[in-house]
């Protein structure tokens, strides 16, 4: 168990779509200050579910998200924006704006009607830009950066709203191999150098193992996982999926049963949660991410080799 | 921490904004002095500072002057819906006429006028004709609203907006197939676009019809702002995305009609001005750009008036012959440079 305790809780969070049922049910998890996280699973798993719902933008069937102690639904859009802060995938038509503007906006729902800047807040947008590295460029259009240095300019948007959670949804994708690796170094030192909770999903497993703190895995369940699930509901005290599953990762343990599943009749997909070295230790930690390829993952490097 | 200064010396958007200004000025002083009957420029001052012949001071107080206001309070106004609808639709080729907001402010004024007759042209006619043309934007902008909901493509979300604007237009050649031959002719002559309709009394209401949302545009500077980085984004920032969008769509809605009630449906500046502000400025940043559009927007509306009194040679013009040839060619060119313009990456 940590020392610090959770900004961001998942309690028996179901999440899903009407008329669809359940994605996923019963999750529970936690993200705390200075750790980085990245959300690993096959497309369509749920990923980008989980971390619509973590955002606000998707109601929870049952159960609730908790930020800072106090439910994500309960809060005004304005109190969200000063806890939570968001890098999507979406292509920003912010072409026409300087690194500097847009970074700028982050202080949002920090400031008045008008969106004056104070001394503080021009502090907190130069702090920002320079911790992506992007001073230099400061006063160049987003339209004449690399793909790379935009991420990084939303990123240190992301910063510069000042929320203790930051949630990234595949920051990397569209990015070269070099780039890739920098964002996340670049994230991980972020978390730690500022204290901030930061998920990110991602498909770069090499590099999220790496560099992560935790991950979390999204997985469909299999009938094995559902049945533990089951006992799960029946027996809340007890961690099915912890005894069902003797070489499940310690902090899963830690945290209850991080897992969960849905109905008989729909799709479901379970979260698993630990450290990069444990769950790559674990066959039914990221091995089963390759479903029916013999993929070997390397506990000293947190590498993984194709067999 | 700070980030280095900017190498201040004016600044492009105020660069632009003082080119528009100076635009503008030049544009409407040429509309008091010249026109179709010939005064001299001493004259002219004379009739503004309330001496002179009669005559004189009718012309300019009473025609030029008004069509000089007229002119540029539309041209202002139109360019800044277009701005609020471009933002708000994520879509650089959105406008008042195209989306078919015009147009639903034409069947809102043709149907009183050609239901009730074009002959009694009081005060309260052109309030009614302005609370006609609100009630057809409003449907209009109500029906885009929901279809925005249900399509993602801004390029389909055009396309419905031109289907509306053409089902507007049936319903008006409904009207004008059952009205008298005299609503016909007023319906037809407002149709072609005209700054010189409003005279000075109607300037009260049009004047504030165009200022006041005009003004309230720029306390929305900050989540016009946020919403360039799409409903998600903006979202993940406190902006209330239905309450803002509701309330940038309606003042765009009032302008358009006000405009559209006073000097008829008038295309294709809503549209491009905005564009013209954008390069101008080289920012899409609303701060610059809601006053650039503005004194644009004015310079246009007055340069359209200008032609259309210059070209008419003792007549004028209709505005809507004038709009499309200054136009056209610049949207072709934002089209075909969508991917060097930084404000369309």
């Amino acid at each position: 168990m940590s020392a610090t305790t959770p900004i961001l809780r998942l309690d028996r969070l179901a999440l899903g779509y009407p008329g669809r049922g359940d994605v996923f049910r019963g999750l529970r998890a936690e993200l705390r200050p200075g750790e980085l996280v990245s959300l690993l699973g096959a497309n369509g798993s749920g990923k980008s579910t989980l971390l619509k719902a973590l955002c606000g933008n998707l109601r929870p069937t049952a159960g609730h998200v908790e930020v800072n102690g106090k439910r994500l639904s309960q809060l005004s859009a304005m109190e969200r924006a000063r806890l939570v802060s968001i890098v999507t995938t979406d292509k920003a038509a912010a072409g026409g704006l300087t690194v500097e503007e847009l970074v700028a906006m982050g202080r949002y729902p920090h400031t008045g009607p008008l969106g004056r800047h104070s001394a503080a807040d021009r502090r907190i947008i130069a702090e920002a830009i320079d911790a992506v590295g992007l001073t230099r460029l400061a006063y160049r259009l987003t339209a004449t950066l690399s793909d790379g240095e935009r991420q990084k300019a939303m990123i240190a948007r992301a910063l510069a709203q000042d929320t203790p959670v930051m949630l990234l949804d595949e920051p990397t994708a569209f990015l070269d191999a070099a780039s890739r690796i920098e964002i996340l170094s670049l994230l991980r030192d972020l978390a730690a150098g500022k204290n901030r909770a930061i998920l990110l999903s991602t498909h770069d497993i090499s590099p999220a193992v790496r560099l992560s703190t935790r991950l979390w895995l999204v997985k469909p369940a299999t009938p094995a996982s559902t049945r533990n699930t089951l006992g799960a509901s029946s027996s809340p005290s007890n961690t099915t999926v912890a005894s069902a599953t003797p070489s499940v990762v310690p902090e899963a343990e830690a945290e209850g049963s991080p897992c969960l599943a849905s109905e008989g009749n729909s799709p479901l997909s379970i979260l698993v949660t630990g450290t990069p070295a444990a769950l790559a230790a674990d066959p039914e930690g990221l091995p089963s991410l390759f479903p029916g390829r013999h993929v070997r993952f390397s506990t000293s490097t947190c590498d993984y080799l194709p067999l | 921490m700070t980030l280095p200064g900017k190498q201040h010396r004016i600044s492009r958007p105020a660069a632009a904004c003082a080119t528009a200004a100076a635009a503008s000025l030049a544009l409407f002083a040429a509309l008091l002095f010249t026109g179709t009957v010939d005064i001299p420029a001493a004259d002219v001052w004379r009739a503004l500072g309330g001496d002179g012949g009669e005559a004189t001071r009718l012309i300019v107080i009473q025609l030029r002057l008004p069509m000089a206001l007229t002119s540029l309070l539309a041209g202002a106004g139109l360019a800044l819906a277009g701005l609020l609808l471009q933002t708000v639709f994520d879509n650089p080729l959105a406008g008042p006429s195209i989306l078919g907001v015009s147009t639903g402010a034409s069947l809102g004024v043709a149907a009183l006028m050609l239901l009730f007759g074009g002959a009694a042209l009081s005060a309260g006619y052109f309030a009614a004709l302005l609370g006609g043309a609100l009630a057809g934007a409003a449907a209009v902008l109500a029906a885009l609203l929901l279809f925005s909901t249900l399509v993602r493509s801004s390029i389909v979300l055009l396309i419905i907006g031109i289907l509306i604007g053409y089902l507007a237009s049936a319903a008006i050649s409904l009207l004008n197939f059952f009205a008298t031959q005299e609503g016909v002719h007023s319906y037809v002559i407002w149709g072609l676009g005209n700054f010189s309709g409003v005279t000075l009394d109607r300037l009260a209401v049009f004047a504030p019809a165009v200022l006041l949302p005009a003004a309230a545009c720029f306390l929305l500077v900050k989540p016009l702002n946020a919403l360039l980085l799409g409903d998600v984004y903006a979202a993940s920032m406190g902006v209330g995305i239905r309450s803002t969008r509701n309330a940038l769509l309606a003042l765009s809605g009032i302008l358009t009609a006000a405009v559209t009630a006073f000097c008829g449906p008038i295309g294709f500046l809503g549209l491009v001005v905005p564009h013209v502000a954008r390069m101008a400025c080289g920012t899409s940043n609303h701060a610059s750009l809601l006053p650039a559009t503005l004194l644009f927007g004015g310079a246009v509306g007055l340069l359209c008036a200008f032609l259309s009194v210059w070209l008419g040679g003792g007549s004028l013009i209709p505005v809507n012959a004038i709009t499309p040839v200054l136009s056209v060619p610049v949207i072709i060119y934002v089209i075909l440079n969508r991917d060097r313009l930084s404000y369309m990456r």
